[in-house]
């Protein structure tokens, strides 16, 4: 290298994402499915959040539109996980107004290969377990009589995991790049995903055996009429207390893989529950 | 009502709309907004039971990729008003008048979903013209669409006499008022369903077994059965690996077509 050219880098002093860019990109992150909508989902959400770093980085008013329209391209994922996706971005951005070459379609080609996997992790880990689990520990708080603790409760551990895990995948992504899709190989997504499905799986079992609730009224005293005797009578009323649960959900989840609309079950359920309740069978 | 109340449920229901959307801060879970309604009109007690009977109902209610689910937000601020507020309605009235609004809900969310499009058009003109803060606020209006979404049907609602909504709701026959008290540890399991249809592959059934049969069987606090099946689940993972791992390095490419299976599962 000669000496004028280094003198040429040595001038261009790098433009780098200032610590505040950074933080308004966090809080941005949070809001990013306020414009979903049915033709490119999360596209301006996307944009909304890299704005500032798009004032940041390219000071060119051409460089600037490029920018813009980049990210105004189709984009969808598992909202949390878009923190990973952001910080990625955010790298490559970066190294491409300091002159790197990267073009507009490796930076979408990124968003792309990452908006499908982190979606198929993230919905089932954050909205199939975390949520479900403990908003049923908040409600079942609320039933057991500690009220207003089950609310506070859930906002607070929800909202603490959230915005932890947010910032140290927006952090992780842009300290690694685009290198971390080298970390979707080495099987940490697959064995977080498989732990977490076991323990959802698990607890919606638990959940199911303790919150679904068949009453019937009249059935054991009609076995017990029938077959004489207390035992037989008892045996029939928990083995139905213990079925009837599992057997109702189950139900449901054929319906719902039938393309039944939950709506439609839940108002099957209405009617049935007041047919049962009229004709004496349930209470 | 107070003004105060009045001013408080109209920022709750806002608020409540945009996160509806958001899916961030889960204020509109209906465990956090009826109890939040319930302060605003000065009933906590009732809104926090409520809100906990809504949640266990809705509990499975999720939006994935593009699809629209019952709403969430409108039912949980309608029903908490109506229950909390001077129509005192019961909360098994308030239960069956949430299924309604979840429906009144969806369909505004998916058409104001649709609207969004002609705001994204705007940004993308926005865009070219190289006006970002533009196309910021483009996205911020969007929000607050969102959040009108459930804003306005709740005006609309608090227009209505409460004295007429208590009549109305007592002219209803006790039989279908206690039929459908009936049915609420029943609609819980739809929720579960949908959760269950989401998360269960072929394989992983006899996790849900065993959550239920210890459940059922045994009189275990919630929080230590949570406890130990992420110990358990852990656990199992790390073990598999282990014996993964010793049968020989052949097996990161089936690693990665299990997880592609397990995705499509999903």
């Amino acid at each position: 290298m000669n000496h004028n050219q280094q003198e040429n880098i040595g001038s261009k002093k790098p433009i780098r994402l200032h610590k505040t860019d950074f933080f308004k990109i966090f809080w941005r992150s949070g809001v990013e499915q306020g414009s979903w909508n049915f033709e490119r989902m999360q596209n301006l959400g996307f944009a909304y959040i890299m704005a500032p770093a798009i004032k940041r980085l390219y000071p060119d008013p051409s460089q600037r539109k490029a920018a813009m329209k980049r990210h105004l391209q189709f984009f969808n994922t598992s909202p949390i996980m878009q923190s990973l996706i952001t910080g990625v971005v955010l790298s490559m951005e970066e190294d491409r107004a300091n002159g790197a070459d990267i073009s507009d379609d490796t930076i979408n080609a990124v968003k792309t290969a990452m908006m499908g996997p982190m979606g198929g992790f993230g919905d089932p880990i954050w909205l199939g377990t975390i949520r479900p689990v403990l908003s049923a520990f908040a409600a079942s708080l609320v039933l057991s009589g500690y009220g207003i603790l089950g609310p506070i409760l859930f906002f607070i551990a929800w909202n603490i995991l959230r915005l932890v895990f947010r910032y140290f995948c927006q952090a992780a992504g842009y300290h690694h790049g685009a290198n971390i899709i080298n970390l979707f190989n080495t099987g940490i997504i697959k064995n977080v995903g498989d732990a977490t499905s076991i323990f959802g799986v698990f607890m919606m079992g638990v959940i199911v055996a303790r919150w679904v609730e068949v009453d019937f009224v009249s059935i054991s005293g009609w076995f017990s009429q029938m077959s004489g005797g207390h035992l037989i009578g008892q045996l029939a009323n928990s083995s139905i207390d213990v079925l009837a649960p599992v057997v109702l959900t189950l139900i449901c989840v054929w319906l719902i893989r039938k393309q039944v609309s939950p709506l439609w079950i839940i108002l099957g359920l209405f009617i049935l529950g007041i047919l049962g309740y009229s004709a004496g069978i349930l209470a | 009502m107070s003004v105060v109340s009045i001013i408080l449920i109209l920022l709750v229901a806002f608020v409540v709309g945009m996160d509806g959307i958001l899916d961030e801060w889960q204020v509109y879970q209906p465990i956090i907004a009826c109890t939040l309604v319930g302060i605003a009109v000065g009933n906590a007690t009732a809104g926090i039971i409520l809100g906990a009977t809504l949640q266990m109902i809705t509990i499975g209610w999720i939006n994935i990729g593009a699809s629209v689910a019952p709403d969430i937000a409108l039912p949980s601020v309608i029903s908490a008003l109506l229950v909390c507020g001077p129509a005192a309605l019961s909360i098994k009235h308030g239960i069956a008048l949430a299924i309604p609004f979840a429906v009144i809900g969806q369909l505004l969310n998916i058409w104001i979903r649709k609207l969004t499009v002609k705001l994204v058009h705007d940004a993308d003109q926005a865009a070219q013209n190289n006006q970002i803060s533009r196309v910021d606020r483009l996205h911020l209006i969007s929000l607050g669409i969102q959040g009108l979404r459930v804003l306005i049907p709740t005006i609309l609602v608090m227009l209505i006499s409460p004295q007429y909504i208590h009549q109305l709701m007592q002219q209803v026959p006790m039989l279908i008022t206690n039929g459908i008290a009936v049915s609420v540890g029943m609609v819980s399991a739809v929720g579960f369903a949908n959760l269950i249809n989401m998360m269960v592959s072929k394989l992983l059934w006899i996790w849900f077994a065993i959550g239920f049969v210890i459940a059922i069987f045994t009189q275990i606090n919630l929080f230590v059965l949570a406890a130990c099946g992420l110990v358990v689940a852990i656990g199992f993972v790390w073990l598999k690996n282990k014996r993964h791992g010793a049968s020989g390095d052949s097996g990161s490419d089936d690693d990665m077509d299990s997880f592609d299976k397990e995705l499509d599962d999903l």
